[in-house]
């Protein structure tokens, strides 16, 4: 029995130590908003901030991050307002497919909680998601936005 | 397909006439809610749906249609109560004839196209390729956005008593000219579908355009940024279990036994199914069936010849020099040409085996009734491919297919094998939903692959430097013979495949003797449809060529090209101009800083695109720019074209820098994001994407941008560095990025 915070909802499983978070999330705690692309920690599809840190939930076990406080795309808007991540995405017109999505704005969420306004090399080494439809430019155009909507407020 | 063969399968006329191709019939559905047309839905409350007949696969197309729809509806296409998705029912009317038929609906037109269009619509063959959603809707959509329409208006005259000049039309209604007596949609929807629908309607005039050519926004992205979006792995069912496949790695292999005591004793495990080539396991997690799956003992038989990457080339390689040709087209005399040419050049261009890699791996859930009536969630761009994939499985005729957001496409999701083991594991699991997901590693080893090809050509020059001559052998595999040996029973006969040339056959340069011939070697790899398709490799061999030509006869590579294209081919020039224009053109670099161009068409749209880099000691590249050009007619949204050229760009800069697929002993050796490596944002150049202004019926903007990027970035390699890579990816010659 594992039991997480997972959106500020304190849940319990009864899944394997081994089980990868993804997984719990994605079939046990109904929350598909978070993406499978490798299962092997290359892609970030599957990126979750845990305890305030980007993780890559395909290779994190469920017994690694018990009594954790887990944060999903879900839960990025708060009390029905985007994030600011998520404006500028709207704004931008980011997503193609959108499948990668999930994971870049967890990855951009955790990069603009610790650098508020990250130079292109900041994001170039920050944001190593795999888009394969190929949103870089928007990513670019959308990070840049969102440091300035956040900045404003 | 002409009225022959349709009299040989026995179908005729009278029962032909019958099939609906207009769409523009009304349909009430009790007083829940009305359809006006077959693209058009609206409930008492006032939801307008707007059913778009296409996949959304990243493309856009929910968007670009909608927008046909909500243009003649006067409909605000973000509004709350506007709604767009897949519809939830095949029809006939939604067959895609302009990728079968390969023409616009607006030239169509004669008896073969009467039959051939019914004929299709029979089979309600709905289809999501060959960047063919907006040629094939344009017309169509607006015509439903203006039936819907008139009818509306017709109702609301005989409710309010008035004229049709007293009516305004707002959002989702219509009001009095002095404001009174609004009435939305919703009240005027029933009485509307009791109307006949009007013969014939007045298109708005370009002119008075809102909502088509304007920078609309995605009507997904919402639900897209907060994990509210339902791609077809995201589907979730009362009870529902949990599947994946398993199928021996080395392709061609047959299962001869499979000791599953393991897995079954798995935590969570419920079944195994063996089911021709593949291990079926079905579990309550994901998870819990990939590890019951790698828990597997399965023995195989292998094939009596395994998959070698140097042996297929060889093996094209033998069918160039054997010149065993299946396509040839020749004008001039080619061989008295290159004889007498000043100059003469002999080159050998080379493309390797690619995956697709979707970002969401292949996948299928499906619910078999235990009276063989089966509901199936498909991420497909073919309804019709999974419905007959289910019914050949022993279904009965009841077969619906929900078309959900599918996380990528690029053909790989117009195949059946991920419906077939779906369907399978469901149907041993009757009354219980199944989602079957394949692993990263299965989607790649098991993926349908780009053709690799070797083109071998001798082209002539003048004194003067034009090219007088081109003969060209492109060795490669049939993409048609292999997707309809695999995805279609019985004989289905294609004439020859003319994708394979695509690009290649049509290069729009003056050039008066040509051969153009193709050598399609028959494989065991399985070939599927890979963005671009034929162009993809086509695209690569023509650009190459021209650069190389314009480098031999000492003459700029823009320059070049626009004295090779005639007044046939003023839209080209057009984009090549704007090109040199907005790429600010002064010369194509040298010292490690490259300047490099490809100018090529494909689906009814062309770009061309200037790529700009920076080339260390180290063969360490820097991609520093692209920029684009792209005319397909009638912009419809540039935002979405803009992300497509971006898209397709990288897609092709990508397959450029790292894509190659090997066959060893009989296996495919890359199978996953570690040995196939993708562009990421560090290296993924800006792409700045320019609009040609054009009044012309719109082309394709899904897969045009991708072609380009492998011959502009070989190009502007040759120009940083002198050195001409032939041989795809660059990876093969040292580059890395
Ligand atoms: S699925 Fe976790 S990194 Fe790819
Ligand atoms: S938007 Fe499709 S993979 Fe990124």
């Amino acid at each position: 029995m594992y039991t997480l915070k997972i959106n500020g909802i304190e849940r319990t499983f009864d899944v394997e130590a081994d089980m990868p978070l993804l997984w719990l999330l994605r079939d046990e705690a109904d929350l598909t908003g978070s993406k499978f692309g490798c299962g092997i920690g290359l892609c970030g599809a599957c990126s979750v901030i845990v305890d305030g840190a980007l993780v890559r939930s395909c290779i994190i076990s469920v017994s690694s991050v018990a009594g954790s406080d887990v944060r999903t795309v879900e839960d990025i808007a708060r009390d029905g307002r985007l994030s600011a991540v998520q404006q500028a995405w709207l704004e931008m017109d980011v997503p193609q497919c959108g499948y990668c999505q999930s994971g870049v704005i967890m990855a951009v969420t955790a990069l603009l909680e610790t650098t508020p306004r990250p130079t292109a090399s900041d994001v170039e080494e920050a944001i190593s998601n795999i888009c394969r439809c190929g949103t870089y430019d928007r990513i670019r155009a959308a990070i840049d936005r969102a440091a300035q909507i956040l900045a404003a407020s | 397909m002409g009225g022959l063969s349709l009299a040989g399968l026995g179908i005729g006329t009278g029962y032909l006439a019958t099939v609906d191709v207009t769409g523009t019939g009304a349909r009430r559905e009790g007083d829940a809610s009305a359809d006006l047309t077959a693209w058009v839905n609206i409930t008492p409350d006032n939801t307008v749906t707007i059913y778009v007949p296409f996949v959304e696969m990243g493309q856009g197309t929910h968007t670009g249609l909608a927008q046909l729809v909500c243009e003649e509806l006067g409909l605000d296409i973000s509004a709350d109560n506007v709604r767009v998705t897949h519809p939830h029912e095949e029809m006939a009317v939604y067959t895609n004839w302009t990728m079968f038929l390969d023409e616009r609906p607006e030239h169509m037109s004669g008896p073969m196209h009467w039959y051939a269009k019914r004929f299709m619509g029979s089979m309600k063959l709905s289809a999501t390729g060959g960047s063919t959603a907006m040629v094939a809707s344009w017309s169509q959509m607006r015509r439903a956005g203006a039936v819907a329409r008139h009818m509306l208006q017709q109702a609301a005259m005989q409710k309010l008593g008035v004229r049709s000049d007293a009516l305004v039309l707002q959002h989702a209604g219509f009001r009095l000219a002095d404001g009174s007596a609004p009435l939305s949609f919703g009240d005027l929807a029933q009485a509307a579908a009791s109307l006949e629908p009007p013969q014939d309607v007045d298109l708005k005039p370009p002119g008075a355009f809102q909502v088509i050519g304007k920078p609309v926004r995605r009507i997904d992205t919402a639900d897209k940024i907060t994990g509210k979006a339902r791609f077809g792995i995201d589907v979730r069912l009362q009870d529902g279990l949990f599947a994946t496949v398993r199928r021996p790695s080395v392709l061609g292999a047959t299962i001869s036994s499979v000791d599953d005591t393991k897995a079954r004793s798995m935590r969570g495990v419920r079944d195994v199914i063996v089911h021709q080539d593949a291990v079926i396991v079905i579990a309550d997690n994901t998870w819990r069936a990939f590890q019951a799956a790698d828990a597997l003992d399965i023995d195989d038989e292998p094939p009596g010849e395994l998959l070698d990457t140097a042996q297929m080339i060889a093996g094209l390689r033998a069918g160039l020099d054997g010149q065993d040709l299946s396509q040839q087209y020749v004008s001039g005399d080619p061989k008295a040409a290159i004889a007498s040419a000043a100059r003469r050049l002999d080159v050998e261009y080379q493309t390797p085996y690619l995956a697709h890699a979707t970002m969401e791996p292949m996948n299928c859930t499906v619910l078999w009734r235990q009276n063989g009536s089966v509901e199936a969630w498909v991420p497909t761009q073919s309804a019709a491919m999974a419905r007959q994939a289910i019914q050949s499985l022993g279904a009965n005729e009841d077969v619906r297919i929900k078309v959900t957001y599918a996380g990528g496409g690029f053909g790989r999701r117009a195949e059946k094998d991920f419906v077939t083991y779906a369907a399978v594991a469901a149907r041993a699991h009757a009354g219980t939903p199944v989602q079957l997901v394949w692993s990263r590693e299965e989607d790649m080893r098991h993926d349908v692959f780009r053709p690799a090809s070797i083109a071998r050509i001798a082209a002539g020059l003048d004194k003067s430097g034009a090219l007088t001559a081109v003969d060209a052998t492109l060795a490669t595999h049939s993409v048609m013979a292999s997707y309809l040996a695999r995805n279609v029973d019985g004989p289905a006969g294609f004439g020859s495949d003319r994708t394979t040339l695509e690009g290649l056959r049509d290069m729009p340069y003056d050039v008066n003797n040509r051969r153009i011939a193709a050598c399609e070697i028959e494989t065991a790899i399985p070939i599927g449809f890979w963005r671009s398709v034929g162009h993809s490799n086509n695209a690569f061999i023509v650009e190459s060529l021209m650069d190389e030509c314009a480098a031999a006869s000492g003459r700029d590579p823009f320059e070049f090209r626009l004295a090779h294209l005639g007044d046939r081919h003023a839209r080209h020039k057009a984009v090549l101009e704007t090109l040199r224009d907005k790429a600010g053109w002064r010369g194509n670099g040298g010292d490690g800083y490259g300047r490099g161009l490809a100018l090529h068409a494909s689906f009814r749209s062309i770009v061309g695109a200037v790529v700009d880099l920076r080339v260390g000691d180290d063969k360490r590249i820097v991609l520093e720019k692209v920029t684009a050009v792209i005319d397909c007619g009638w912009v419809v949204n540039p935002l979405l074209v803009e992300a497509q050229v971006q898209g397709g760009m990288n897609f092709g800069l990508t397959a450029a820098c790292f894509g190659q697929i090997d066959f060893a002993e009989g296996r495919v050796v890359q199978d996953n994001f570690d040995s196939y490596e993708m562009l990421r944002l560090d290296a993924a150049p800006d792409i700045e994407v320019h609009l040609i202004d054009s009044a012309d019926l719109p082309g394709g903007v899904g897969e045009p941008g991708t072609p380009v990027a492998a011959p502009a970035l070989v190009n502007s390699l040759f120009a940083a560095t002198g050195e001409r890579v032939r041989r795809l990816p660059i990876a093969t010659a040292g580059y890395s990025i």
